[in-house]
């Protein structure tokens, strides 16, 4: 899923980052086009953050090429870049109000007053702020700076959005109801955005593409449901969502032999030997379980019933080194409780395999 | 019952501190206006020094050489620890091992090496003491800016003010001063109260300012020597209220729109 070269308004091109011998980033290239959204997932030190840095300009010690609008700005400085940011941590200028700070980049910019403040209060409005223009950072919440400095970041309508985990440092309900503002704001000003993050539901829940990073590279970019149900390496598979892996052996005809089934092994799947064993990695919403006896399935016993809402997640006791989780519905969860017998299937057509 | 000990105590220390703080200089005060012969009290020691030659030319070179100091520590010593937490993080311990050297190196020491790697036209003009004064003030200077840097997100703030088309100049004017005014202000009352203060180095390099004019008018005048004492302090804290209140008035008075007008103009 990769954009026309027409539409493309940022293209990063091989950026590679090394500190000292180690590689923070390895030959790093994507493209955005106008008005999309795209996440960068990973876990920490996979170099996503890098990628924005250097973007914004903030990092200018790195190799390869960044084309914006078709101009090639890689030696630009960050203030010549006109990329609004936000940070992960609070980076309201403390001595100046909430107008002022969202004013800020337009009075560098020679912007008159009297623009300045009618675009300040707009923009105020957008993130549910215009109550409170004379307010100082320090009389405002954690959710209420990050809006701000949302604000305050596309004031200068910038050319790109850079969010640097913006969300990490507020509590759950609150992280929920300004990600959901983010994409609205970021939908109605159509401003190519770059948000990095390392929360999964994040990411899915508000970008057109998902890039997961490992170890300084792309492992894959997609919208996010072909990246949680088509993986194309076993880091995604594994990264993205709850993963099962349970021991496998794969036999002559590219199956895997797992839970007294028979099932294709993936054509994204690394390639396996006959007779290897290989762990296949199975989401919790392709098993079913079952407390009646099935000679096809494997029986096992429940360990552990998480309620979550409208489902439960049940850990289950294979006889193998880790748990397997299963999620069904709360309803249906009823019938099984803790210390129960049951029998478990996998219903997927394909498996990805990983290294045991 | 517990909270009226709580509060009780309070009152206790706060009293003690007092005593401790005020007695001596009470003391003083009292001392300072006796005459000779125990004949009462009276303002003729502070008289007298008024009549004292060079009284005037003296505490004026010390209140240039105190501005200067204060000016040489806004413009070398700021920047520099500003540097140092932005892009100098590896050296910190080094510099912080170094800021601390004034306070171990003999005055004796510093005087000699100091003068000696002045330029020649500095080494003959008295005024090459507010260099030496931002040096010994180092120590207290740097801790206080140090520690106003480190209680901001400075690389961020940066990094904001950057990345919203500000240069490094405007971002240090418009979000990094006033972030740490009142290190600032600490730092400068540092090297403004030391300089003011210094005797031991002024009097080595055969200047005189007004601590060393002080220590030779009042050899010949015990109770002068203790009026002089009690005129400088009393002189040194209404200056720093004085400045204090002149920033707090300045605070309060002047509109963002004349800070805006004034940042645009140095930049």
């Amino acid at each position: 899923m990769s954009p026309k070269n027409s539409e493309i308004k940022v293209s990063l091109q091989n950026l590679s980052r090394h500190y000292g011998n180690v590689a923070a980033l390895h030959d790093f290239s994507l493209d955005m086009t106008t008005g999309e959204m795209v996440s960068l997932l990973g876990p920490s030190g996979c170099g996503k953050t890098t990628v924005l840095r250097i973007l914004g300009g903030l990092d200018p010690h790195h190799g390869g090429r960044i084309v914006v609008d078709g101009d090639d700005i890689t030696g630009s400085s960050s203030d010549k870049r006109n990329m609004g940011m936000v940070f992960q941590a609070y980076s309201l200028f403390p001595n100046m109000t909430v107008a002022e700070n969202v004013e800020y980049g337009l009075r560098v910019r020679k912007v008159s007053p009297e623009i300045r403040r009618k675009k300040s209060m707009e923009l105020l409005e957008m993130v549910h702020l215009s109550h409170r223009p004379d307010a100082y950072p320090n009389q405002l919440s954690g959710g209420q700076q990050q809006r701000v400095a949302l604000a305050r970041a596309l004031a200068i309508a910038p050319k790109v959005l850079l969010l640097d985990e913006p969300l990490s440092a507020l509590d759950a309900q609150v992280r929920v109801q300004i990600r959901e503002e983010i994409r609205r704001i970021q939908l109605e000003t159509e401003t190519t955005t770059l948000f990095v993050t390392h929360d999964q539901e994040e990411a899915m829940s508000v970008s057109d593409r998902v890039g997961v990073m490992n170890a300084g590279q792309l492992e894959q970019i997609d919208s996010p449901s072909a990246l949680y149900n088509k993986p194309k390496t076993a880091f995604v598979a594994s990264f993205v969502g709850v993963t099962n892996k349970i021991p496998g052996e794969v036999d002559g005809k590219g199956r895997v032999r797992v839970l007294n089934q028979k099932i294709d092994l993936s054509k994204n799947s690394r390639s396996a030997q006959a007779g290897e064993q290989v762990l296949a990695l199975v989401r919790p919403e392709n098993l079913i379980i079952s407390s009646e006896f099935d000679e096809e399935a494997q029986p096992g016993l429940v360990i552990t019933k998480s309620f979550l809402g409208p489902l439960t997640k049940l850990g289950v006791d294979l006889g193998t080194e880790n748990l397997v989780y299963v999620n069904m519905t709360s309803q249906e969860a009823r019938k099984i409780d803790v210390g129960n017998r049951v029998s478990i299937k996998i219903t997927s057509e394909e498996l990805m395999v990983a290294n045991v | 019952m517990k909270n009226r000990i709580l509060n009780l105590s309070r009152y206790v220390i706060l009293a003690a501190g007092l005593l401790f703080f005020v007695f001596p200089v009470a003391s003083a005060i009292e001392f300072s206006l006796r005459s000779y012969g125990n004949k009462g009290h009276t303002f003729a020691n502070y008289s007298w020094i008024f009549q004292q030659e060079d009284f005037f030319t003296n505490i004026t070179i010390s209140l240039k050489l105190a501005a200067l100091s204060a000016v040489i520590t806004l413009l070398t010593v700021v920047p520099a620890v500003t540097y140092l937490h932005l892009e100098g993080q590896r050296f910190k311990r080094i510099f912080e091992f170094l800021a601390i050297l004034p306070l171990v190196v003999p005055v004796v020491s510093l005087a000699i090496g100091a003068q000696k790697a002045m330029p020649t036209f500095i080494q003959n003009s008295q005024y090459e003491l507010a260099f030496f004064y931002v040096v010994i003030a180092i120590p207290y200077t740097f801790q206080s800016l140090n520690v106003g840097l480190t209680s901001i997100p400075l690389k961020t703030l940066v990094e904001a003010s950057r990345s919203l088309g500000a240069s490094f100049g405007r971002t240090v004017i418009s979000v990094i001063v006033p972030a740490i005014r009142s290190a600032i202000n600490a730092a400068i009352f540092l090297a403004v109260t030391l300089s003011f203060g210094e005797f031991t180095l002024t009097s080595l390099l055969h200047w005189e300012t007004f601590p060393v004019w002080i220590t030779r008018v009042s050899q010949g005048n015990v109770l002068g020597s203790i009026a002089l004492s009690m005129f400088s302090l009393i002189g040194a804290w209404t200056l720093l209220i004085l400045v204090q209140s002149a920033q707090n008035v300045r605070k309060k008075k002047v509109s963002k729109s004349d800070v805006e007008e004034s940042e645009e103009a140095l930049i």
